[in-house]
């Protein structure tokens, strides 16, 4: 998966400036992030919080007939399948996709091109940008469009026996905690827009307050 | 003996709770089978068909099986329906089993019912192209991967054509005499 980010750089300037101005408490960020897709299973993230339409058409568009999007439901998954010219089925329950949630995304071997797709919306900042990680397994991504290792950069709360399952295009990579940013082989590192599945025996919040501006 | 029927007992039980999923879906998951009309080009319309869908561990079983995995789907759009993912006892993440899939005219609730009626019916049974979805982190289910082409047409049921053909003997006797 091949990620590009940028960051509307009018919206940073106004973050800059905020700095100089101490009457300016927040700044929003706005921005796009493209995302490219291979054929297959993709397992991938919504890294920014669109503003208007979270749903899966609004995010994806016009994606190729039979393009399928998989979001974990905490048992189960729901789906929704692409016609193409931008109209999609559901499966069963309709569903939106925010950041910190993880979906896969099925693109069809007979897909005329790998299709990329561009999440527009905003940064997670402050309390946004936390959320709960639940016991047991749980489709996951970071809320801020960040890459980095997990713990070590992210601030994933590892715990001694968590584990962390990365798609590797025809199968999981797997991760165990030892605790802490000890992880055994490694500590995984994610892309902007990459999910994870996160199984921990307890549930755990995961605290970013992150600022673009700090 | 008692490790043989030990790790025999095992093996069943693992097998009994092995459980795959499968999205019923004729589009979708690596599926892409519309069904058409008796035509052959013609997809059949959204809301007039309904499909049911069976599961068995070879084609034989698959053909007479008639305990369908999950409700009727509607078709919701013009040649494909894009039904629930369904959980599959006994069928592991990644086998990749029979599947039977019927198809029939939206306001009858089965098959045969249809059939019997003489309105148009498809079925087409395959072994699934793609393994089931499921297992520890779960991977999606697919859906009906290899799913051959249906198209929809009236099917005469065997005793229909028994009723047929008792009728063109007895035009023919009479003619005779």
């Amino acid at each position: 998966m091949r990620t590009k980010t940028l960051l509307l750089t009018a919206a940073l300037g106004v973050a800059a400036a905020a700095t100089t101005m101490a009457q300016v408490y927040s700044v929003n960020a706005v921005g796009y992030v493209n995302v490219s897709l291979v054929k297959g299973w993709n397992m991938i993230a919504n890294p920014l919080q669109n503003q208007t339409d979270n749903s899966v058409a609004g995010l994806f568009g016009d994606m190729p007939a039979g393009t399928t999007v998989y979001k974990w439901n905490g048992t189960g998954f729901d789906s929704a399948t692409s016609l193409g010219g931008g109209d999609w089925i559901y499966g069963g329950p309709e569903f939106t996709v925010v950041p910190g949630d993880g979906i896969f995304v099925f693109v069809p071997a007979d897909a005329p091109a790998a299709p990329t797709v561009t999440f527009v919306g905003e940064v997670a900042q402050g309390d946004a940008s936390n959320m709960n990680v639940k016991a047991g397994f749980q489709l996951i991504a970071s809320k801020v469009p960040q890459a980095g290792k997990l713990s070590t950069d992210l601030k994933f709360p590892g715990a001694e026996g968590d584990s962390v399952y990365k798609w590797n295009g025809a199968g999981y990579d797997s991760y165990t905690c030892l605790g802490g940013t000890d992880w055994l082989p490694e500590e995984p590192s994610v892309a902007v827009a990459q999910s994870f599945w996160s199984y921990k025996a307890a549930a755990v919040n995961w605290t970013r307050d992150f600022k673009v501006n700090p | 003996m008692k490790k043989i029927l030990i790790m025999a007992s095992l093996v069943a039980s693992v097998s009994l709770m092995a459980q795959g999923t499968l999205m019923l879906a004729n589009l979708g998951g690596g599926a892409n089978a519309p069904v058409f009309e008796t035509d052959g080009t013609t997809k059949v319309a959204k809301n007039a068909y309904k499909a049911l869908v069976y599961v068995a561990a070879d084609e034989a079983a698959a053909k007479t099986s008639t305990t369908p995995v999950g409700a009727a789907v509607i078709f919701n759009a013009n040649g494909y329906f894009v039904g629930p993912t369904v959980t599959l006892t006994g069928f592991g993440p990644g086998s990749k089993p029979w599947v039977k899939v019927e198809v029939f005219e939206a306001n009858f609730n089965d098959y045969a019912t249809a059939a019997n009626a003489l309105a148009k019916v498809g079925v087409a049974t395959f072994q699934l192209g793609s393994g089931l979805g499921g297992g520890e982190p779960p991977l999606p289910a697919p859906g009906l991967v290899g799913m051959p082409k249906i198209a929809v047409a009236p099917i005469p049921e065997p005793s229909v054509l028994a009723l047929v053909g008792l009728g063109v003997a007895a035009f023919l006797l009479r003619r005779r005499n």
